[in-house]
C-alpha cells in the first residue's frame, strides 16, 4: 500500500491579479433620458414667474392709477361742488326781491296802483283803471336794502350790464373749465316780448 | 447611521429652532393684537392725516321755496410770519408777494407788511378774513408758501332786509337771534372728519381714506312766509312809517284756514347780511316781542264774546252819550266828542264808542269776558314761540276794577302783541275756530323726511254763527266808518276794525302818543286772509292815517294768493236805532 497519502492539492489564494475595475455606469434607457428635466422647463417656469411679476405689477399700476384717477375725479367734483355752491349763491342774489325790483325799475317799470279784477266766471273786472305813477311809490319803490346788493350791475333793455359792476362771486372764467356752449338746438320756443 | 449623538442633536436643533420660533410667535402676537391699537394709532401719527369733513348749515326758505338764508364758503388766508421771513430766494421778496395778494384783495400792503414782521417768531396771523371761492382761487394761483388758506362756512341772506327779522342772524359765536338761534336744532350740521394716509410728497395715498366720522348737513327750515308779499308788506309799513313819523310800525298777515303767517313785518328791520348798521331795537321781531295796549281793535273780540254768550245782539241797542260817569266818581267817554246817539252794537263798532261797548259789557260777568279773551290766546305765547316772544298782559278779572272793566273791553289796560292780535282776526274769520299761530313749515332733511311739523288743531272759539255776525258787524266798520271810502277793495269786501290807543306814560295815559292799528279780515263772505297794521307814536293822532295802509296790505295779499272776488253783496246791518 503506497498508503502515501495523498496530499491534497494546495490551495493557492489567487494572486492578486491587477484587476482593472471597469468603469459602470447605468445606462439611462431612452425613456429615462426622455424623462429627465430638461432646461427648457426651467426657463419656461421661471419666465412664467417674471410674467407673472411684470403682470401683477401692471395690474397694480393700472389700479392704482384707477385710484389716482378716482382721487382726482373726487377732487374735481369737489370743486365743482364749490363752484356750484358759488354760483347758487349769486344766482340767489340775482333772483332777490330786491335786485328784481331794482332791475325793473331800471327798465322803466313801475307797479301799478290800481290792479284791476277779472271773474273768470262772470267776467265781470272789479276796479277802476288808474294812472300809475311815473315815478313809482314817488320813487320809492324799492325801500327794503339789502346790503349784498351794493354795486350790483344793472341790466338795460338790451341785456348789457351797465353801472358799476361788482365782480361776482364767482368771476365766469373761473367757473367754465370744461364749459361746452349750451345746445340751442332743443331750447324751448319761446315767444318774443317786447 | 442614526446615532444617539445624532439624535441627541437633531432634537436639540429643533428645540432651539421651536424656542426661536416661540419667541417670534410671543413678539407677533405681542405686536399684532395686544398692542395692536397702539402701535396703529402711533403709525397713523406718522403717515396718516386726518382732515375736518365739513358739514353745511340748512337753509331758511320761505314757503314757496325761495331761500331767505343760505350758507356760503369763505376763506381765511392766515399767514405764518415766521415761515414767510425765512430767508429765500431773491427772486420773491415778501413785500412783492403781498402787493400781488393785496391787489386782490384790495387792501394795503404797507400795513400787511407792517402786520406780519410785527411778531416774526409768530406761526399763525390772518391776512385776510372771509374771501369769496374766486378771491381765493386767485390767492391760490400765487403759489405764496407761508400762506394757509382756512376754508370756513359763512351765512348769506340775499334777500337782505326781507323777513331779516324772522330770520335772525348769526354772530361770531353762532346763531344770534331770530329763527336761526331757536330752530338752530334744524339747521346745525355736524362735521365729521376723514383720515387718510399720505405718501412721501405729503399727498394723499388713494384708496386710504377712512372715514371716522360722518359729516351731516343741517335741515332745510320752511317758513310759512312768502317773500315777495313779505317784501311788500315790509316796504308798505316802512312808508308808513315814514309818512305817519311813527316810531315803529308792525304788520301781519295771517292765513285764516290754519293759522299760517303770511308775513311778519317790523320797522325798523334789519338786513342780517349788516348785523352792525342796524339799531339795537330791531334785532328781534317786535311783533313778536313787544305787546302794546291794542285800544279798539279789541272791541271786536268784545262784541264776538257778547254775541258769542247771547248776552247780545249785533242790532241790540244802548243810548250813547259822550261821557258815562263811573260810580267810582271817574269817567269813560268817546274819542271825539258827540251828541247823545242811539247804538245798536254794530254801530258801537262804526263809530267806535268807548261808552256803547261799556253798556253792552255790563250784559256779560267779568270772569266769562276774561275767559273769552283767553280762550282766544291773550295774555299766552303763540305757539310759535318766537325768540323773546311776549306773551302780553292779560289780568285776572278779579283785578278788573272800575274803569279798567270797561278799559279792557276797548283794549287798554291790557296788552298784546301783533301777532296775538292777527291770531284773535284769524279765529273771527274762520268760523270761531282758533289755529295754532305758525310761523314753520317744518325742517326738510336731506333723507327726504320732514319733521318739526307743527299741530293743526283747533279750538273752538265763537260759534260759527258769533263770529258769522261778528265778521258781519265788521264790514259795516268797512262801509260805514269815516274812513270806509279808504277802506274799499273793488270786488272784495272787507271788514275791518279801528284802534287807537293811548300809550301808557310815566303811570298815566297820554293824548299825544298812541298805537294806530287796523285789523280786519277779507274777502268778508268767505275770510281767506286776516291782517292787522300797527303803527307805534305817529305824529298825529288819528287810526284813519293808517286805514289805507290796511287796504293796500289786503289787496296785495289778496292779489298774491289768487283769492277769488266776493260773490254777494255786504249785509246792512243798522247801526242806530
Amino acid at each position: 500500500m503506497s498508503g502515501t497519502a495523498a496530499y491534497a492539492r494546495p490551495l493557492v489564494a489567487p494572486a492578486p491579479s491587477p484587476t482593472i475595475h471597469p468603469h459602470i455606469e447605468i445606462v439611462t434607457t431612452r425613456e429615462q433620458r426622455r424623462a429627465r428635466p430638461k432646461l427648457a422647463y426651467a426657463v419656461v417656469t421661471i419666465m412664467s414667474l417674471f410674467a407673472i411679476f411684470a403682470a401683477q405689477l401692471l395690474l397694480s399700476i393700472v389700479v392704482s392709477q384707477g385710484a389716482f384717477q378716482i382721487e382726482a375725479l373726487q377732487q374735481e367734483q369737489k370743486e365743482l361742488l364749490r363752484t356750484q355752491d358759488a354760483l347758487s349763491e349769486n344766482l340767489n342774489l340775482y333772483g332777490s326781491t330786491q335786485n328784481l325790483a331794482t332791475q325793473a325799475a331800471h327798465l322803466g317799470m313801475v307797479p301799478n296802483p290800481a290792479p284791476l279784477t277779472l271773474n273768470m266766471d262772470t267776467g265781470a273786472v272789479y276796479g277802476s283803471p288808474g294812472t300809475a305813477d311815473p315815478m313809482g311809490c314817488g320813487g320809492n319803490c324799492n325801500l327794503i336794502t339789502n346790503s349784498l346788493l351794493t354795486g350790483m350791475p344793472l341790466v338795460d333793455a338790451a341785456g348789457a350790464t351797465t353801472g358799476n359792476a361788482v365782480a361776482p362771486v364767482v368771476a365766469p372764467a373761473a367757473a367754465s373749465q370744461t364749459d361746452t356752449a349750451p345746445s340751442t338746438t332743443n331750447v324751448l320756443p319761446a315767444p318774443v316780448t317786447r | 447611521m442614526r446615532t444617539r449623538s445624532s439624535r441627541a442633536r437633531i432634537s436639540l436643533a429643533v428645540l432651539v429652532v421651536f424656542a426661536i420660533v416661540s419667541v417670534f410667535v410671543v413678539r407677533l402676537v405681542d405686536i399684532q393684537v395686544v398692542r395692536a391699537d397702539e402701535f396703529n394709532a402711533a403709525s397713523l401719527d406718522k403717515r396718516g392725516k386726518t382732515i375736518t369733513t365739513y358739514g353745511v348749515r340748512g337753509d331758511i326758505i320761505d314757503t314757496h321755496g325761495a331761500v331767505l338764508a343760505d350758507s356760503v364758503l369763505r376763506y381765511d388766508i392766515t399767514a405764518s410770519p415766521r415761515v414767510a421771513l425765512l430767508p429765500q430766494d431773491a427772486a420773491v421778496s415778501v413785500p412783492a408777494q403781498l402787493a400781488e395778494i393785496a391787489a386782490i384783495t384790495k387792501q394795503d400792503p404797507a400795513a400787511m407788511y407792517a402786520e406780519i414782521t410785527s411778531d416774526p417768531t409768530s406761526d399763525f396771523m390772518y391776512l385776510v378774513k372771509g374771501v369769496t371761492l374766486d378771491v381765493f382761487e386767485q390767492i391760490d394761483a400765487l403759489d405764496v408758501s407761508w400762506i394757509y388758506p382756512e376754508r370756513k362756512s359763512a351765512r348769506s341772506y340775499p334777500n337782505g332786509e326781507i323777513a331779516g327779522n324772522l330770520v335772525g342772524f348769526i354772530g361770531t359765536d353762532g346763531p344770534q337771534a331770530g329763527l336761526e338761534l331757536s330752530q338752530d336744532e334744524c339747521l346745525a350740521s355736524d362735521n365729521g372728519s376723514v383720515t387718510y394716509e399720505k405718501g412721501e410728497d405729503g399727498t394723499a395715498l388713494p384708496g386710504s381714506e377712512v372715514v371716522t366720522e360722518q359729516s351731516k348737513n343741517g335741515g332745510t327750515l320752511r317758513l310759512t312766509v312768502d317773500r315777495d308779499l313779505q317784501f311788500y308788506v315790509q316796504q308798505r309799513m316802512e312808508q308808513t312809517a315814514l309818512e305817519l313819523g311813527a316810531t315803529w310800525a308792525t304788520a301781519v298777515v295771517i292765513r285764516v284756514a290754519d293759522g299760517h303767517l303770511m308775513s311778519v313785518a317790523d320797522w325798523p328791520t334789519l338786513d342780517p347780511n349788516n348785523v352792525d348798521d342796524a339799531s339795537r331795537d330791531a334785532l328781534g321781531s317786535r311783533a313778536f316781542s313787544t305787546p302794546y295796549e291794542p285800544g279798539s281793535t279789541m272791541k271786536a273780540l268784545t262784541a264776538a264774546s257778547l254775541v258769542d254768550s247771547g248776552a247780545v245782539s249785533p242790532e241790540d241797542g244802548v243810548v250813547v252819550p259822550y261821557s258815562l260817569e263811573q260810580p267810582d266818581g271817574s269817567s269813560i267817554h268817546d274819542a271825539f266828542y258827540h251828541d247823545t246817539q242811539n247804538l245798536t252794537l254794530a254801530g258801537a263798532l262804526v263809530e267806535s264808542s268807548n261808552v256803547a261797548v261799556a253798556q253792552f259789557t255790563d250784559r256779560l260777568p267779568a270772569p266769562k269776558r276774561h275767559d273769552y279773551m283767553a280762550a282766544f290766546g291773550l295774555g299766552q305765547y303763540t305757539e310759535v314761540d318766537f325768540n323773546g316772544e311776549s306773551a302780553g298782559q292779560l289780568p285776572d278779572a278779579d283785578q278788573w276794577f272800575g274803569r279798567t272793566n270797561y278799559a279792557v273791553q276797548y283794549g287798554q289796560g291790557m296788552s298784546a302783541t301783533s301777532v296775538q292780535m292777527a291770531s284773535v282776526f284769524q279765529t273771527i274769520g274762520n268760523k270761531g275756530v282758533r289755529m295754532p299761530v305758525t310761523l314753520v313749515e317744518g325742517c326738510e332733511h336731506s333723507d327726504g323726511t320732514t319733521t318739526g311739523v307743527p299741530a293743526a288743531d283747533g279750538r273752538q272759539v265763537l260759534s260759527e254763527s258769533a263770529a258769522g255776525q261778528t265778521v258781519a258787524m265788521m264790514e259795516q266798520v268797512a262801509n260805514k266808518s269815516g274812513s270806509a271810502s279808504k277802506l274799499q277793495i273793488p270786488g272784495y269786501r272787507t271788514a275791518v276794525k279801528s284802534g287807537t290807543a293811548e300809550v301808557a306814560v310815566d303811570g298815566g295815559y297820554s293824548d299825544n302818543s298812541v298805537v294806530i292799528s287796523y285789523a280786519g279780515v277779507a274777502p268778508a263772505d268767505n275770510p281767506q286772509y286776516a291782517v292787522v297794521v300797527t303803527a307805534g307814536i305817529p305824529d298825529r293822532v288819528f287810526s284813519g292815517l293808517i286805514a289805507p295802509t290796511w287796504r293796500d296790505v289786503m289787496a296785495q295779499t289778496l292779489t298774491t294768493f289768487r283769492v277769488p272776488p266776493s260773490a254777494s253783496p255786504a249785509p246792512d246791518l243798522p247801526v242806530n236805532w
